[in-house]
């Protein structure tokens, strides 16, 4: 059970009001209150509990309270046709949590009660941080054809190592709409936009999101022995002076307007640095500790972004939009403290593969044996490049089309179901007779096993897709009037599905999915997952 | 214009307000922090972390002594569900520097170690101890912390160990080998036993049970007494040592009693209480499929009638797996919460009839080796040549039963060059030296 009051209220003051030009002061504030009720309750006859738990009733209770405040004062004139707004403020975030779980294993037959059961045990964790930052911005518009912007953020939290030490993240941007200007005079270019900007933003060390442990801090851990209560050091050594991570991003970029913004085309170039990278890295046993968190690394990202959307046809009887982007990412860890690690969920070691986090490296690059066993790399999870296309058409009045193309080429992944497979005599090409007479499946696990190890199932997992498809009809208006009147305004019938088409030569099911979910270093290591489901949905929508 | 007065105040007030905030120094809500106590502790944290030194002792053991006792021929270990203690450990091909058998004790030993650099510094840096209770927890800790660097070192041997762990970000180097590292372990050792000297007539805290003794006046938990016990461990250094002369002298100011009471001593102690843990060397009687077993030289080998057989017991059904057969259950530890020990008199005996044996006192290392072969083995008294290599074997042999399934074993085959020794089971066998190093105290480049 839930429980939620989210409160948010605003007050602004105007202070000078005249013909060209305000102050005014915003004040916002708010409180969310979130509880989270949970009952779990595993009888003590289910099969899975017998002779185990013997049966387990859990309570819950989660609570959540967050409070901000902020205060701006926004300023703003006109001066020879120069739009200035200014803005100085500050803003404060309180949050403040706290889990606690209680559970009892062995219970009393048909008994759901704390009371009736052994083994109890709690969960308890609580944390409590607050953010306060100050923030001051100069925008200044000339007539829409060029606008600046510049601002400063100064913000520090408890969650650092020296919470009242304040860090300063600028951020700049400047655009012009050429097309604005009075010289210009190509008739089928009607927007023409230079951006460039540059932006530094601040990442504070999370806590734990399951322990709420805190990356600054060095915990004893309770134990006992002989009926006494002691404290023993913690698996990972906190860092007292951790500091947010830092990320600037320089981004420079133009869009066309053709034809009165029929066709559209958008280009970014990206170069995005994350200097004092938090990391979780290995420490050597002898230190007391397995692990280490604080900021380790520098990670680069360079990029590039096209988006090309087109009403391609805008009849009254057909309109068929089109929208076409493509992007590509580079990634490189310019700076590691620590020796060359491969982290969690990046896989099962280096004689299957696994991704490496190393100095001058990809963030994502697989490594493995092969050959003489020793180390090297073997691919690279992310992608070449990536493309979408998304397509909608209207035709016949009430007939809608759409459906959406992915195209990733290039990148690998660790494909352990095929070793899985071929372990079990099941790969799909496992009897394939090959040049020397031997089985394909049999050859491989001789290779496996003479040190070819994890090279023989880092496999290329380039694809396109068919993501989304879909064909809605709407019922006419005036057949729905001539037969509901006005009871039923809209009516609208369709069919659609998702991941209906796979083009790959990829040898599992879905060279999408992995087994320690996606995002950051963690994509592309597959064990017998459950591939993408393809689905169909049929569709009846009524708008009363 | 009176209004606009109005709201400026208002806004000064808010921003004021807002701006002068200080976030406050907060502190760990969820568990003590080692930051925490390693200033200004009270003397309930220092105990905790007394307390906490003991837990640490006694946790990570499974493996140690699976390893010491599988390598060592003292036993079989099968599981069901890992295959290299019937395999990796008993020597059919390379060892694997990331295995649990590897790193698990090894990490644990050192987390003792850091708790005890903790509490080290924590009682120098609070206000609230007499320089007497200062000295009692510098040589308990130094104590612990130089037995686990010992425990460490027994399956590193000449890989060398780090004896400077205090600074993670720092480690000190490795010792060159394991002659080096007992070295500075005896230093320990010493430095333990001079502020140990210097604690005044009791301690500030509490041992665990596993430190007192029948004789309330003979428990390890006062200073004198603990002294004794610090003396025992040295003296089973310098035997490692081979500095037989000051090993006689350690043992002779230790607790050794050349009377009887074969089981005095120092124990980890084990408990079911939640948050506790059980001895894991305890497996119950014809338990199939995961337990431990006597190895069966050690039931051929030995003299019939030899009461310290009794420590293995007859199984209904003989276990097999791997091409290895037992017949007797390992029985050392009869119960879930028998305490292991940390040393004890038998040993201690044994120690000094080392001792004199290399330091050529032949009829009084007799002596204690028939006080040994009578009133424990129920056998009969030593019948060979008082001389050197003939009563070195018998004091191995009598270690091997004595001292079976206490970790011994393969160290005492390797400090006398006789690994070759021991009972190769299969074709493709070996006897393992030492672990490899750890996979983590390398990086992973060459890994």
């Amino acid at each position: 059970m839930t429980n939620r009051f989210v409160i948010g209220s605003g007050a602004n003051f105007n202070l000078i009001r005249k013909s060209n030009s305000f102050l005014k002061l915003k004040l916002t504030g708010g409180i969310d209150y979130y509880n989270n009720e949970s009952t779990l309750y595993f009888p003590e006859y289910l099969q899975f509990t017998v002779g185990r738990q013997d049966g387990l009733y859990s309570r819950g209770n989660n609570v959540t309270f967050n409070t901000n405040a902020s205060a701006f004062l926004i300023y703003n004139t006109s001066f020879n046709q120069i739009d200035l707004t200014s803005s100085v403020g500050v803003n404060r975030l309180d949050q403040s949590r706290e889990l606690l779980t209680t559970q009892v294993q062995q219970l009393v037959s048909g008994q759901a009660n704390l009371q009736q059961g052994g083994a109890l045990s709690v969960f308890n964790r609580k944390l409590d941080t607050q953010d306060i930052g100050y923030a001051a911005q100069q925008e200044a518009n000339w007539q829409d054809k060029i606008i600046g912007t510049a601002s400063i953020r100064l913000d520090k939290s408890s969650l650092n190592g020296d919470p009242n030490k304040l860090f300063a993240y600028p951020k700049f941007s400047l655009a012009a709409n050429l097309a604005n200007f009075e010289f210009w005079n190509v008739e089928s270019i009607n927007q023409l936009k230079l951006r460039a900007a540059y932006g530094e933003a601040g990442g504070v060390p999370n806590p734990n999101p399951v322990t709420l442990a805190q990356s600054k801090f060095t915990i004893l851990g309770a134990t006992n022995t002989g009926g006494n209560t002691g404290s023993v050091i913690g698996a990972i050594q906190g860092d007292p002076n951790i500091q947010p991570e830092r990320s600037k991003e320089l981004e420079l970029g133009f869009d066309i307007g053709l034809l009165n913004s029929r066709i559209n085309l958008e280009a970014t170039y990206y170069n995005k640095t994350v200097e004092d990278l938090i990391l979780q890295a290995s420490l050597p046993p002898s230190s007391g500790f397995t692990n280490l968190v604080t900021n380790l690394g520098e990670l680069k990202n360079t990029g590039v972004e096209l988006a090309l959307n087109a009403n391609v046809v805008n009849t009254d009887k057909v309109k068929w939009s089109t929208n076409l982007n493509w992007w590509k990412n580079v990634s490189e860890l310019t700076r590691l403290d620590v020796p060359a690690f491969n982290p969690a969920g990046g896989g099962f070691g280096t004689g299957l593969g696994t991704v490496r986090l190393e100095q001058g490296k990809s963030l994502t690059q697989i490594v493995g044996t092969k050959g003489s066993a020793t180390v090297q790399e073997l691919g690279n999870t992310a992608p070449d490049w990536e493309m979408s296309w998304n397509n909608s058409v209207t035709f016949l009045k009430n007939f809608s089309f759409s459906m959406l193309w992915h195209w990733k080429k290039g990148g690998e992944n660790i494909n352990l179901t095929g070793l899985l497979t071929d372990f079990g005599g099941s790969s799909y090409n496992y009897d394939q007779i090959i040049s020397t007479g031997e089985r394909l499946g049999d050859a491989r696990i001789a290779a496996f096993f003479s040190g070819q190890n994890a090279a023989l199932y880092v496999e290329n997992s380039e694809y396109i897709k068919l993501r989304e498809i879909s064909l809605y009809y709407s019922v006419p208006k005036t057949v729905l009037t001539s037969m509901f009147k006005d009871a039923i305004q809209r009516v609208r019938i369709g069919v659609s599905g998702n991941n209906l088409l796979l083009f790959s030569d990829y040898s599992s099911y879905d060279p999408e999915v992995s087994n320690f979910g996606s995002g950051g270093v963690l994509g592309g290591v597959e064990v017998t997952p459950f591939p993408n489901s393809k689905r169909m949905f049929f569709h009846i929508e009524v708008g009363f | 214009m009176k209004n606009t007065k109005t709201y400026f105040i208002l806004t000064i007030t808010v921003l004021l307000s807002l701006f002068s905030c200080e976030i406050e120094e907060t502190v760990d809500p969820n568990q003590p922090s080692a930051d925490g106590v390693l200033k200004n502790a009270t003397i309930g944290q220092l105990n905790e972390l007394v307390t906490g030194i003991l837990a640490s002792t006694s946790s990570g053991l499974g493996v140690y002594y699976e390893v010491a006792g599988v390598v060592g021929r003292d036993v079989y270990r099968f599981d069901t569900a890992d295959p290299r203690y019937v395999g990796d450990l008993m020597g059919t091909g390379n060892l694997d520097n990331s295995a649990f058998y590897t790193n698990t004790s090894y990490a644990q030993r050192y987390a003792t170690i850091k708790t005890a650099n903790i509490l080290i510094e924590a009682c120098q840096n609070t206000p609230v101890l007499t320089a007497e209770q200062v000295e009692g927890y510098l040589g308990f800790a130094n104590t612990l912390k130089a037995f686990e660097l010992l425990n460490v070192l027994n399956q590193q041997y000449d890989n060398g160990i780090r004896i400077e762990v205090a600074d993670p970000l720092n480690l000190g180097p490795f010792t060159a080998n394991a002659a080096e590292a007992l070295a500075q372990i005896a230093t320990i050792f010493s430095e333990a036993a001079v502020h140990n000297a210097a604690a005044g007539n009791s301690f500030a805290f509490d041992l665990t049970s596993g430190f007192e003794t029948e004789a309330d006046a003979d428990s390890f938990t006062i200073p004198a007494n603990f002294g004794k016990f610090i003396k025992a461990l040295q003296a089973r250094v310098e035997l490692y040592r081979g500095n037989f002369a000051q090993a006689l002298t350690f043992v002779n100011q230790s607790f050794i009693d050349e009377s009887g009471n074969f089981n005095l001593g120092v124990y980890r102690v084990f408990a079911n209480a939640s948050g506790d843990r059980v001895n894991p060397l305890f497996f119950p009687q014809n338990t199939n499929g995961t337990t431990r077993l006597a190895h069966p030289t050690w039931l051929t080998d030995a003299i019939p009638g030899d009461l310290r057989l009794s420590k293995a017991t007859i199984r209904n059904e003989v276990a097999e797996t791997a091409d290895l057969v037992a017949t007797h259950d390992a029985f050392r530890y009869t119960s879930n919460t028998s305490p292991i020990a940390i040393i004890r008199n038998e040993e201690l005996l044994l120690i000094k009839a080392e001792a004199l044996i290399q330091t050529n006192q032949f009829a009084d290392a007799k002596t204690i080796i028939d006080l040994i072969r009578v009133d424990v083995g129920g056998i009969g008294v030593y019948t060979g040549p008082l001389a050197s290599p003939e009563m070195i074997d018998e004091l191995l042999f009598q270690r091997r039963y004595s001292l079976w399934d206490e970790g011994h074993r393969w160290i005492d085959m390797r400090r006398y060059n006789r690994l070759d020794e021991l009972t190769i089971d299969r074709p493709g066998d070996s006897v393992i030296p030492q672990l490899p190093r750890p996979f983590n105290e390398i990086g992973v480049q060459g890994g």
